[in-house]
């Protein structure tokens, strides 16, 4: 399968510091839904500050379409690959459906006016989500799963063929976890969007995930199907510990 | 249409007709009271220009100029004020906060109490308390910019700038211990603020300055949409916030460096208007707070103004007394109102 994007041989760091990331080449294949995994702390969101161009690679290059992203200007690459982050500041009286309107903005004119195509897009997205009901309501007012779906939706209207995603489970519960990435799944099966959403969630992540990027103890990244990654050990290497072992049967939700 | 989304788009365009009607009552009210009363009909004759040369002369030299400084000075400190509070992300940034109008304050006064501007020989002095207003309050905006790639926190960035402006305000304090008597006293009158005794030639001046930076604003409405939501998302949307900050900065640093030349540093208007607008039009787009505060700017200092003469004949608050009364709760309810809007 094609890889839309693709990082290669990256090193990442701030400052002088020790490298975050060390030499990582990974994969992102076209139409597939790829979790980053890793302990806490351990870089995931720093990469995805880096695929959005939000710091500078140390060494290495991120392909899209076999072109540097980076020498794109910003205006193309808004067209290309858009963000999802957990946190929103204050937005005060910002309803939701505004909120995702905004991400028409790559497409608008220079007042941002919504054209009939624009709403549509917005439309189906709302539609397709099933998050009607939350369309009028102020962001303030949306529970943290009812928001996520919401700063998932004008992910979705930025309409590129790749999106990257912050911990988009992180703060919701366990079922409200499964629908959005069940959304999300959806999106990459019947819309052919290829996404990339970190998380240290093992359970829920690979019940959806097509690929893992899993970020090892030697900051790479090690990348491929879930199955492959729990058979060759490299899940227990990354997240094990003395004293326990990966769950069979543990407790949890799953989709029936 | 399966949701219900389009009833939401209601209509600005009411709200934007009452606060004009009630822009068309202040400017009426302000024209007929003052330290002389004018009857409406005086005022329609002198508008038709069957009048008596008192009369016009007040109001053409004194209400008129009077009624549009303060519209203007209502109109750039609050466009300042949402300005700084998009880009802070800080709905307690303004010009009087962030220690603006105490830098505005230090130019000016360098420029009064030194007599600088004789030394350099320029004719009037006031084309240089213009300029050193307008860099008093850049030189400090662009020290809390810079500050603030530092200090990401808000509050401390706030603080920060009360101490900034505590800083400039103790250097004014220092350099009225050797002014002249009748430096100073100009410079304590410019500083309780007063839409007054501007002459047409300089409203024409800060008019256009005005127009061109409204226009401006206006013209960046949908960037500063994307810069609510934080660092991160403009980039992804094609939004290059490192060219933007510096424009927004010189727009918000300029509409107040200009006013407050000639209006003194006037308090409260810049942080609690954009608010007022926030309530009324219940958006979070500057598409439509801009033009919701340019107008609601405009209202409130006609109102202050109007407020300012209401003690009697002779007497006038100063207007800084005036906007602080009214500035100061509201920014107070603000607070408590913003703890129910915690996202």
């Amino acid at each position: 399968m094609k890889a839309l994007l693709e990082i290669q041989n990256i090193t990442l760091g701030y400052g002088l510091n020790e490298p975050i990331l060390l030499d990582a080449s990974a994969p992102l294949k076209e139409g597939r839904l790829t979790a980053l995994l890793g302990v806490n702390g351990i870089g995931k969101s720093t990469l995805i500050r880096a695929m959005v161009g939000m710091m500078a690679c140390r060494s290495g290059k991120i392909l899209m379409d076999e072109k540097e992203l980076f020498q794109l200007s910003l205006a193309d690459r808004s067209q290309k690959i858009s963000l999802v982050k957990t946190s929103l500041p204050d937005l005060g009286y910002m309803t939701a459906q505004d909120f995702i309107g905004m991400g028409r903005h790559p497409y608008t004119n220079w007042i941002g006016r919504l054209m009939k195509k624009d709403q549509q897009i917005i439309d189906s997205v709302i539609e397709s989500m099933g998050i009607e009901n939350l369309a009028l309501r102020y962001l303030f007012e949306l529970s943290d799963g009812e928001r996520q779906k919401v700063i998932v939706a004008r992910a979705l209207v930025q309409d590129t063929p790749v999106i990257v995603m912050d911990e988009p489970i992180a703060f919701i519960d366990p079922v409200a976890s499964l629908e959005l990435l069940d959304i999300l799944k959806k999106q990459c099966a019947d819309n052919g969007k290829t996404i990339l959403f970190s998380s240290h969630d093992i359970g829920a992540t690979f019940m959806y995930a097509d690929d893992v990027w899993l970020i090892d103890n030697d900051r790479t990244i090690i990348s491929g199907t879930p199955n492959a990654l729990i058979e060759n050990g490299s899940v227990e290497a990354v997240f094990g510990k003395k004293g326990f072992e990966l769950g069979q049967n543990t407790v949890g939700f799953k989709p029936c | 249409m399966s949701y219900p989304y389009r009833k939401m788009n209601r209509k600005p365009s009411i709200n934007y007709l009452v606060i004009l009607l009630c822009i068309g009552v202040l400017v009426l009210l302000n024209i007929v009271l003052g330290s002389s009363p004018i009857s409406f009909s005086e005022v329609l004759n002198t508008l038709k220009g069957q009048g008596d040369s008192v009369t016009s002369n007040i109001i053409f030299n004194l209400r008129l100029p009077e009624v549009m400084m303060a519209m203007m000075v209502g109109v750039s400190l609050s466009l300042s004020g949402l300005l700084m509070q998009t880009f802070f992300r800080n709905p307690l940034a303004g010009p009087s906060v962030l220690g603006l109008s105490s830098g505005a304050g230090l130019g000016v006064a360098i420029v009064m109490m030194t007599g600088l501007p004789a030394m350099l020989s320029f004719g009037s002095g006031l084309a240089v308390q213009v300029l050193a207003s307008a860099i008093g309050t850049g030189v400090v905006l662009a020290l809390i910019v810079s500050l603030s790639r530092i200090v990401k926190d808000n509050t401390s960035l706030l603080i920060i700038g009360l101490m900034v402006g505590y800083f400039a305000s103790a250097v004014v304090g220092s350099l009225e211990v050797f002014a002249e008597r009748i430096s100073l006293q100009k410079f304590v009158f410019w500083g309780m603020g007063s839409f007054s005794s501007t002459t047409w030639r300089e409203i024409q001046l800060i008019f256009v300055i005005l127009m061109v930076l409204v226009l401006a604003t206006l013209f960046i409405s949908k960037i500063l949409d994307v810069y609510l939501l934080g660092e991160d998302y403009p980039t992804t949307m094609g939004v290059d916030i490192k060219k933007w900050r510096i424009i927004i900065i010189l727009l918000a640093g300029l509409m107040t460096g200009v006013v407050t030349a000639f209006a003194g540093p006037v308090a409260f208007l810049g942080l609690a208007v954009p608010h007022v607008a926030r309530m009324i039009f219940k958006t979070a787009k500057h598409g439509v707070l801009i033009p919701g505060t340019l107008l609601l700017g405009m209202m409130i200092a006609l109102a202050c103004l109007l407020v300012s003469k209401l003690p009697g004949l002779d007497f006038r608050l100063p207007i800084n007394a005036v906007t602080s009364l009214i500035g100061a709760p509201v920014v107070i309810f603000l607070i408590f109102k913003q703890r129910k809007m915690r996202l």
